[in-house]
């Protein structure tokens, strides 16, 4: 795990702003603000909300900065309370969503029943990627928030195993069961929705 | 190789190995999994490429500001916790505790009177043993006549 060296300039930051200096934190924003965007915007998928979750997020690791004790560094923990934060987000959202499937729309879904493996030249790959997309994130829209979670940090963030399993507290093993059962789920959300078509 | 630990095969991490690629060449129902899930992954490597949404023009400073708004209100809350909030707890135990000295106090004291509702319930049937002589005192010098004085008799 990264830890926070104390001589480190934004570890400066983090005292002031523990101090009561809330002029101390603009740094921080300014720093982490765009990584910020990229995995709140991963996680909800949806540019509206971004910006309002970010700006919730700094509002809620300033109030907590007090806790913070330098056992990792100022941006694990940081994203640590982004993921809690867009954890949240998506349980409230699920629970007040009406059926997934009825969102996609009738001209896609012929799209999609076409097929795309048949396409050939390069304006039919194109078209299928933004299908595949499409589908993807139908499909991660439906996902439970905990999948969507695990799900958006390794397929879209990229992050390994490791860097995960630092993220959310668990164990490597732990990340790679949980990691399986979301895509598991998410495949058999697929065939269901095929199957009942 | 099973179709179990195929399709399990099929959603790691990595390479397929040999084996995998034999059991997905000969079942049909494995071969459709596997197809699915490589367009489902094409499809969120898709999404990872999607341009990111960068912070509008003053975000960082109109952070800031909200940051000395939510200070703000989190030391008027602490205020209101400390001061305000404390004695309405101090004020609701007061009364918590005088509520319970007037209901349950005087019941288990010996100085207790008789609950009004009880003593009318014996007033009536008080008021008609007056009417039997030997509480009226008629009876005290003569021959014990259980009755009632005013009765048919």
């Amino acid at each position: 795990m990264e830890t926070a060296r104390q001589d480190d300039p934004e570890a400066q930051w983090v005292q002031r702003i523990q101090r009561g200096d809330g002029e101390a934190f603009a740094p921080l924003v300014e720093r982490y603000q765009r990584r910020l965007f990229s995995l709140v915007y991963r996680m909800v998928g949806r540019r509206e909300e971004v910006e309002e979750l970010v700006q919730e997020i700094f509002v809620k690791a300033f109030l907590a900065a007090g806790g913070y004790n330098f056992e990792s560094s100022f941006g694990t923990w940081l994203m640590r309370i982004a993921i809690n934060h867009c954890y949240d987000h998506l349980r409230r959202r699920r629970a007040s969503r009406v059926t997934y499937f009825s969102e996609i729309s009738e001209e896609s879904e012929h799209a999609l029943e076409a097929g795309v493996e048949s396409r050939t030249t390069a304006g039919e790959r194109l078209e299928a990627d933004l299908e595949n997309r499409e589908l993807a994130e139908k499909l991660l829209e439906r996902a439970p928030a905990q999948d969507r979670v695990i799900l958006s940090l390794k397929e879209l963030e990229d992050l390994s195993v490791e860097e995960i399993a630092d993220l959310l507290k668990l164990k490597p093993s732990t990340v790679k069961v949980r990691l399986h059962r979301a895509r598991k789920r998410m495949l058999a959300d697929y065939h269901h929705w095929r199957q009942g078509r | 190789m099973r179709c179990r630990q195929a399709r399990q095969f099929v959603l790691e991490d990595g390479g397929r190995s040999a084996r995998l690629e034999e059991h997905l060449s000969a079942c049909p129902a494995c071969a459709i999994y596997a197809r699915e899930w490589t367009r489902l992954r094409s499809g969120m490597r898709g999404l990872a490429l999607q341009a990111i949404p960068e912070p509008s023009l003053g975000f960082a400073s109109r952070v800031v500001r909200s940051l000395q708004e939510a200070s703000g209100a989190e030391r008027a809350g602490e205020f209101f916790l400390e001061r305000v909030g404390r004695r309405f707890v101090y004020a609701a135990l007061l009364a918590t505790l005088l509520l319970f000295g007037v209901l349950v106090v005087p019941r288990s004291s010996p100085v207790r009177s008789a609950p009004v509702a009880v003593a009318n319930a014996v007033q009536p049937e008080t008021i008609a043993a007056q009417n039997y002589p030997i509480y009226s005192g008629q009876l005290m010098d003569t021959d014990f006549e259980f009755a009632p004085q005013s009765g048919s008799r």
